[in-house]
Protein backbone atom coordinates (compact mmCIF):
# COMPACT_ATOMS: atom_id res chain seq x y z
CA UNK A 1 0.00 0.00 0.00
CA UNK A 2 2.68 2.43 1.20
CA UNK A 3 4.59 2.00 -2.83
CA UNK A 4 1.39 3.02 -4.28
CA UNK A 5 -0.86 5.57 -1.95
CA UNK A 6 0.69 8.60 -3.67
CA UNK A 7 -0.17 7.35 -7.19
CA UNK A 8 -3.57 6.21 -5.95
CA UNK A 9 -4.35 9.46 -4.19
CA UNK A 10 -3.02 11.33 -6.90
CA UNK A 11 -5.31 10.07 -9.20
CA UNK A 12 -8.20 10.35 -7.14
CA UNK A 13 -7.25 14.37 -6.90
CA UNK A 14 -6.53 14.78 -10.31
CA UNK A 15 -9.94 13.51 -11.17
CA UNK A 16 -11.75 16.43 -9.54
CA UNK A 17 -12.02 15.18 -5.72
CA UNK A 18 -10.78 16.90 -2.55
CA UNK A 19 -8.78 15.89 -0.36
CA UNK A 20 -10.97 14.50 2.33
CA UNK A 21 -13.07 12.30 -1.03
CA UNK A 22 -9.27 11.74 -2.53
CA UNK A 23 -8.29 10.37 0.49
CA UNK A 24 -11.74 7.82 0.93
CA UNK A 25 -11.13 6.78 -2.58
CA UNK A 26 -7.65 5.53 -2.00
CA UNK A 27 -9.09 3.89 0.70
CA UNK A 28 -11.80 2.28 -1.27
CA UNK A 29 -9.08 1.47 -4.27
CA UNK A 30 -6.93 -0.90 -1.58
CA UNK A 31 -10.23 -2.62 -0.74
CA UNK A 32 -10.91 -3.52 -4.23
CA UNK A 33 -7.45 -4.25 -4.25
CA UNK A 34 -7.66 -6.75 -1.54
CA UNK A 35 -11.21 -7.97 -3.11
CA UNK A 36 -9.13 -8.61 -6.43
CA UNK A 37 -6.03 -9.67 -5.29
CA UNK A 38 -6.78 -13.72 -6.66
CA UNK A 39 -7.67 -12.22 -9.85
CA UNK A 40 -4.97 -10.06 -10.79
CA UNK A 41 -3.50 -12.01 -13.49
CA UNK A 42 -0.21 -9.75 -14.11
CA UNK A 43 1.10 -8.09 -10.88
CA UNK A 44 3.47 -6.28 -13.37
CA UNK A 45 0.23 -4.34 -14.10
CA UNK A 46 -0.48 -3.31 -10.88
CA UNK A 47 -0.40 0.22 -11.05
CA UNK A 48 -2.40 0.93 -14.04
CA UNK A 49 -4.87 -1.32 -12.34
CA UNK A 50 -4.87 0.52 -9.44
CA UNK A 51 -5.25 3.99 -11.21
CA UNK A 52 -7.64 2.64 -13.39
CA UNK A 53 -9.68 1.51 -10.27
CA UNK A 54 -8.60 4.62 -8.56
CA UNK A 55 -10.09 6.89 -11.49
CA UNK A 56 -13.91 5.20 -11.46
CA UNK A 57 -14.51 5.50 -8.08
CA UNK A 58 -12.90 9.14 -8.00
CA UNK A 59 -15.75 9.63 -11.19
CA UNK A 60 -18.37 7.56 -8.74
CA UNK A 61 -17.36 10.14 -5.87
CA UNK A 62 -17.73 12.94 -7.70
CA UNK A 63 -20.90 12.38 -8.91
CA UNK A 64 -22.10 11.13 -5.45
CA UNK A 65 -20.65 12.70 -2.86
CA UNK A 66 -21.80 15.73 -0.91
CA UNK A 67 -18.44 16.68 0.02
CA UNK A 68 -17.13 17.38 -3.47
CA UNK A 69 -15.90 20.52 -4.20
CA UNK A 70 -16.73 22.63 -6.91
CA UNK A 71 -15.27 21.04 -9.98
CA UNK A 72 -13.54 24.69 -11.31
CA UNK A 73 -11.92 24.56 -7.58
CA UNK A 74 -10.68 21.09 -7.77
CA UNK A 75 -9.23 21.38 -11.36
CA UNK A 76 -7.99 24.82 -10.93
CA UNK A 77 -4.25 24.95 -11.93
CA UNK A 78 -4.05 21.33 -12.81
CA UNK A 79 -3.29 19.62 -16.31
CA UNK A 80 -6.18 17.51 -18.43
CA UNK A 81 -6.13 14.46 -15.83
CA UNK A 82 -6.50 11.96 -18.94
CA UNK A 83 -3.58 13.92 -21.19
CA UNK A 84 -0.85 11.33 -21.23
CA UNK A 85 -2.98 9.05 -18.99
CA UNK A 86 -1.62 5.48 -20.64
CA UNK A 87 1.91 6.63 -20.84
CA UNK A 88 1.49 7.77 -17.38
CA UNK A 89 0.03 4.47 -16.21
CA UNK A 90 3.01 2.14 -18.49
CA UNK A 91 5.43 4.47 -16.95
CA UNK A 92 4.21 3.52 -13.20
CA UNK A 93 4.26 -0.06 -14.23
CA UNK A 94 7.59 -0.15 -15.76
CA UNK A 95 8.82 1.54 -12.64
CA UNK A 96 7.05 -0.94 -10.38
CA UNK A 97 9.35 -3.35 -12.42
CA UNK A 98 12.39 -1.59 -11.62
CA UNK A 99 11.66 -1.88 -8.17
CA UNK A 100 13.81 -1.12 -5.64
CA UNK A 101 16.49 1.87 -4.88
CA UNK A 102 16.20 2.71 -8.72
CA UNK A 103 12.40 3.55 -8.69
CA UNK A 104 12.47 5.23 -5.15
CA UNK A 105 14.81 7.31 -6.76
CA UNK A 106 13.23 8.41 -10.25
CA UNK A 107 10.09 8.88 -8.45
CA UNK A 108 11.66 11.54 -6.16
CA UNK A 109 13.44 13.05 -8.89
CA UNK A 110 10.76 13.13 -11.27
CA UNK A 111 7.56 12.57 -9.94
CA UNK A 112 7.66 14.77 -6.76
CA UNK A 113 6.26 18.18 -7.38
CA UNK A 114 8.93 19.50 -4.81
CA UNK A 115 11.25 18.72 -6.83
CA UNK A 116 14.00 17.84 -4.10
CA UNK A 117 17.63 18.69 -4.67
CA UNK A 118 20.05 16.65 -5.16
CA UNK A 119 21.27 17.18 -1.61
CA UNK A 120 18.04 16.54 -0.14
CA UNK A 121 17.80 13.08 -2.28
CA UNK A 122 21.42 11.92 -1.31
CA UNK A 123 20.44 12.84 2.21
CA UNK A 124 17.35 10.62 2.14
CA UNK A 125 18.96 8.16 0.21
CA UNK A 126 22.07 7.93 2.48
CA UNK A 127 24.79 8.44 -0.41
CA UNK A 128 26.63 11.34 -1.66
CA UNK A 129 25.79 14.13 -3.91
CA UNK A 130 28.45 13.21 -6.51
CA UNK A 131 26.82 9.57 -7.02
CA UNK A 132 22.82 10.65 -7.38
CA UNK A 133 23.49 12.05 -11.07
CA UNK A 134 25.18 9.08 -12.43
CA UNK A 135 23.03 6.84 -10.69
CA UNK A 136 20.14 8.34 -11.81
CA UNK A 137 21.53 7.83 -15.37
CA UNK A 138 21.53 3.90 -14.89
CA UNK A 139 17.78 3.59 -13.61
CA UNK A 140 16.42 5.65 -16.02
CA UNK A 141 18.32 3.47 -18.89
CA UNK A 142 17.47 0.49 -16.90
CA UNK A 143 13.68 1.90 -17.19
CA UNK A 144 14.05 2.32 -20.59
CA UNK A 145 15.10 -0.83 -21.75
CA UNK A 146 11.89 -2.50 -19.63
CA UNK A 147 9.62 -0.13 -21.78
CA UNK A 148 11.51 -1.25 -24.88
CA UNK A 149 11.30 -4.64 -23.90
CA UNK A 150 7.37 -4.35 -23.19
CA UNK A 151 6.49 -3.08 -26.05
CA UNK B 1 36.29 18.96 -30.07
CA UNK B 2 35.70 15.78 -28.29
CA UNK B 3 33.77 13.13 -31.05
CA UNK B 4 33.21 10.57 -28.17
CA UNK B 5 29.86 9.26 -28.41
CA UNK B 6 27.82 10.47 -25.13
CA UNK B 7 26.21 8.07 -22.89
CA UNK B 8 23.27 7.47 -21.86
CA UNK B 9 23.71 9.84 -18.96
CA UNK B 10 25.49 12.28 -20.30
CA UNK B 11 23.01 12.75 -22.99
CA UNK B 12 20.45 12.75 -19.88
CA UNK B 13 22.74 15.36 -18.26
CA UNK B 14 22.72 17.16 -21.42
CA UNK B 15 18.94 17.72 -22.07
CA UNK B 16 18.42 18.84 -18.34
CA UNK B 17 21.18 21.05 -18.57
CA UNK B 18 23.55 19.52 -15.64
CA UNK B 19 26.27 18.41 -18.20
CA UNK B 20 29.83 19.26 -17.01
CA UNK B 21 32.22 20.55 -17.66
CA UNK B 22 31.09 23.13 -20.16
CA UNK B 23 33.66 22.01 -22.38
CA UNK B 24 32.25 18.72 -22.22
CA UNK B 25 28.51 20.03 -22.90
CA UNK B 26 29.63 22.03 -26.16
CA UNK B 27 31.10 19.05 -27.08
CA UNK B 28 27.79 16.76 -27.10
CA UNK B 29 25.88 19.83 -28.61
CA UNK B 30 28.28 19.46 -31.36
CA UNK B 31 27.77 16.16 -31.65
CA UNK B 32 23.91 15.86 -31.57
CA UNK B 33 24.29 18.16 -34.79
CA UNK B 34 25.23 15.50 -36.64
CA UNK B 35 24.25 12.51 -34.13
CA UNK B 36 23.17 8.91 -35.35
CA UNK B 37 19.47 7.66 -34.95
CA UNK B 38 19.84 6.08 -31.96
CA UNK B 39 21.07 8.82 -29.95
CA UNK B 40 18.94 11.02 -31.50
CA UNK B 41 15.91 8.40 -30.45
CA UNK B 42 17.44 8.37 -26.88
CA UNK B 43 17.17 12.28 -26.77
CA UNK B 44 13.63 11.93 -27.74
CA UNK B 45 12.83 9.19 -25.47
CA UNK B 46 14.24 11.52 -22.80
CA UNK B 47 12.72 14.27 -23.34
CA UNK B 48 9.46 12.43 -23.25
CA UNK B 49 10.03 11.33 -20.23
CA UNK B 50 10.67 14.60 -18.81
CA UNK B 51 7.54 15.21 -20.37
CA UNK B 52 5.40 12.98 -19.27
CA UNK B 53 6.50 12.49 -15.35
CA UNK B 54 6.00 16.29 -15.57
CA UNK B 55 2.39 15.89 -16.46
CA UNK B 56 1.20 14.23 -13.16
CA UNK B 57 3.41 14.96 -10.26
CA UNK B 58 2.46 13.05 -7.33
CA UNK B 59 0.97 14.50 -4.58
CA UNK B 60 1.58 14.22 -0.83
CA UNK B 61 -1.53 12.75 1.08
CA UNK B 62 -2.69 13.60 4.18
CA UNK B 63 -0.62 12.66 7.64
CA UNK B 64 -2.98 10.07 8.67
CA UNK B 65 -3.78 8.55 5.71
CA UNK B 66 -1.03 5.78 5.65
CA UNK B 67 -2.51 5.06 9.55
CA UNK B 68 -6.52 4.77 8.26
CA UNK B 69 -5.12 2.29 5.29
CA UNK B 70 -2.92 0.57 8.52
CA UNK B 71 -5.76 0.31 10.55
CA UNK B 72 -8.50 -1.21 8.10
CA UNK B 73 -6.15 -3.87 6.87
CA UNK B 74 -4.01 -4.63 10.66
CA UNK B 75 -7.61 -5.21 11.54
CA UNK B 76 -8.39 -7.63 8.92
CA UNK B 77 -5.29 -9.58 9.83
CA UNK B 78 -5.78 -9.59 13.60
CA UNK B 79 -9.39 -9.15 14.31
CA UNK B 80 -9.49 -11.81 17.33
CA UNK B 81 -7.33 -8.85 19.58
CA UNK B 82 -8.84 -8.00 23.04
CA UNK B 83 -9.15 -4.55 21.88
CA UNK B 84 -12.00 -4.50 19.74
CA UNK B 85 -15.66 -4.18 21.41
CA UNK B 86 -19.19 -5.17 20.51
CA UNK B 87 -21.32 -2.44 19.53
CA UNK B 88 -24.87 -2.61 20.94
CA UNK B 89 -28.43 -2.77 19.03
CA UNK B 90 -30.40 -0.10 20.21
CA UNK B 91 -33.16 -0.29 17.70
CA UNK B 92 -34.26 -2.22 13.89
CA UNK B 93 -36.95 -0.79 12.59
CA UNK B 94 -37.51 -4.19 11.38
CA UNK B 95 -38.15 -5.88 14.36
CA UNK B 96 -38.59 -2.99 16.57
CA UNK B 97 -42.48 -1.49 17.36
CA UNK B 98 -42.47 2.19 15.07
CA UNK B 99 -42.20 4.92 18.16
CA UNK B 100 -43.18 7.97 16.60
CA UNK B 101 -41.47 9.64 14.45
CA UNK B 102 -39.13 6.45 13.50
CA UNK B 103 -39.76 5.62 9.88
CA UNK B 104 -41.51 2.38 8.75
CA UNK B 105 -39.11 -0.55 6.87
CA UNK B 106 -40.62 0.28 3.59
CA UNK B 107 -37.85 2.81 2.48
CA UNK B 108 -35.26 0.71 3.53
CA UNK B 109 -33.43 -0.50 6.91
CA UNK B 110 -32.74 2.31 9.85
CA UNK B 111 -30.40 0.91 12.77
CA UNK B 112 -29.33 2.56 15.65
CA UNK B 113 -26.62 1.64 17.38
CA UNK B 114 -24.40 2.07 21.32
CA UNK B 115 -20.94 1.49 21.03
CA UNK B 116 -17.54 2.80 22.50
CA UNK B 117 -17.21 4.99 20.06
CA UNK B 118 -20.27 7.20 20.20
CA UNK B 119 -24.00 5.88 19.82
CA UNK B 120 -24.66 5.74 16.02
CA UNK B 121 -27.15 5.52 13.41
CA UNK B 122 -27.16 4.09 9.89
CA UNK B 123 -29.58 4.02 6.79
CA UNK B 124 -29.09 1.47 4.27
CA UNK B 125 -31.55 2.00 0.85
CA UNK B 126 -31.80 -0.21 -2.01
CA UNK B 127 -29.49 1.03 -5.08
CA UNK B 128 -28.10 -0.73 -7.58
CA UNK B 129 -28.84 -4.81 -7.80
CA UNK B 130 -27.58 -6.45 -4.77
CA UNK B 131 -26.57 -2.81 -3.58
CA UNK B 132 -27.57 -0.17 -0.82
CA UNK B 133 -26.40 3.57 -0.18
CA UNK B 134 -25.99 3.75 3.38
CA UNK B 135 -25.94 7.02 5.51
CA UNK B 136 -25.18 7.99 8.70
CA UNK B 137 -24.19 10.00 11.40
CA UNK B 138 -21.93 9.06 14.80
CA UNK B 139 -22.27 11.27 17.38
CA UNK B 140 -18.82 11.74 18.33
CA UNK B 141 -17.84 13.12 22.36
CA UNK B 142 -18.64 16.64 22.20
CA UNK B 143 -15.35 18.61 21.35
CA UNK B 144 -13.72 15.58 19.26
CA UNK B 145 -13.56 16.29 15.78
CA UNK B 146 -11.60 13.49 14.31
CA UNK B 147 -13.22 11.46 11.74
CA UNK B 148 -13.98 7.67 12.22
CA UNK B 149 -13.35 5.18 9.59
CA UNK B 150 -15.86 2.63 8.84
CA UNK B 151 -15.13 -1.13 7.34
CA UNK B 152 -17.93 -2.83 5.87
CA UNK B 153 -17.26 -6.70 5.68
CA UNK B 154 -18.89 -9.88 4.26
CA UNK B 155 -18.02 -13.24 6.19
CA UNK B 156 -14.67 -11.57 7.13
CA UNK B 157 -14.15 -10.42 3.80
CA UNK B 158 -13.67 -5.88 3.29
CA UNK B 159 -16.27 -4.99 1.01
CA UNK B 160 -16.29 -1.03 1.71
CA UNK B 161 -14.47 1.46 3.66
CA UNK B 162 -14.59 5.00 4.18
CA UNK B 163 -14.62 7.48 6.57
CA UNK B 164 -16.66 9.89 8.64
CA UNK B 165 -16.76 13.90 8.53
CA UNK B 166 -15.60 15.67 11.19
CA UNK B 167 -18.93 15.99 12.17
CA UNK B 168 -19.58 12.16 12.43
CA UNK B 169 -21.34 11.88 9.17
CA UNK B 170 -20.74 9.21 6.40
CA UNK B 171 -22.45 8.03 2.95
CA UNK B 172 -20.99 5.37 1.53
CA UNK B 173 -22.50 3.99 -1.76
CA UNK B 174 -22.87 0.56 -3.43
CA UNK B 175 -22.07 -1.40 -0.34
CA UNK B 176 -23.24 -5.00 -1.14
CA UNK B 177 -26.35 -5.81 0.88
CA UNK B 178 -25.03 -9.14 1.88
CA UNK B 179 -22.33 -7.07 4.43
CA UNK B 180 -22.79 -8.70 7.47
CA UNK B 181 -20.33 -6.59 9.99
CA UNK B 182 -19.49 -3.32 10.31
CA UNK B 183 -16.37 -1.93 11.83
CA UNK B 184 -15.85 1.67 13.66
CA UNK B 185 -12.04 2.52 14.16
CA UNK B 186 -11.25 6.13 16.11
CA UNK B 187 -7.91 6.40 17.09
CA UNK B 188 -7.24 3.40 19.47
CA UNK B 189 -11.08 2.45 19.90
CA UNK B 190 -12.25 -0.45 17.43
CA UNK B 191 -15.62 -1.30 17.45
CA UNK B 192 -17.59 -4.15 15.96
CA UNK B 193 -21.27 -3.92 14.92
CA UNK B 194 -23.47 -7.20 13.26
CA UNK B 195 -25.65 -5.66 10.58
CA UNK B 196 -28.06 -6.91 8.23
CA UNK B 197 -28.58 -4.17 6.11
CA UNK B 198 -31.53 -6.70 3.84
CA UNK B 199 -34.78 -5.02 3.95
CA UNK B 200 -36.62 -7.97 4.73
Amino acid sequence: MSRYERLVYTVALRNGLGAEDAADVTQSTFVALVDSLDRIQDDEKLASWLMTVARRQAWRTRNLSRRTVALELATEGISDPFADWATVATLHDALATLGGTCRELLLALYFERESPSYAEIAERFGRSIGGIGPLRGRCLDKLRVILRDEQ
Amino acid sequence: MNATRPSFTELLDWVEGRLAPPERADAVTTYVETADAETLETIEWIRDFLHHTGSMPLEKPPADLSARLRNVFVGLHSPEQDDWSEASLLYDTRVGSAAAGVRSHDDGVHLAFDSLVGRFVLDAVAAGPGEVDVQGLIMVPQGETVGVDLAFLQQGALRRAARSAADGRFDVRGVPVEVDELWLTAGDTRVRAAVDLRAH
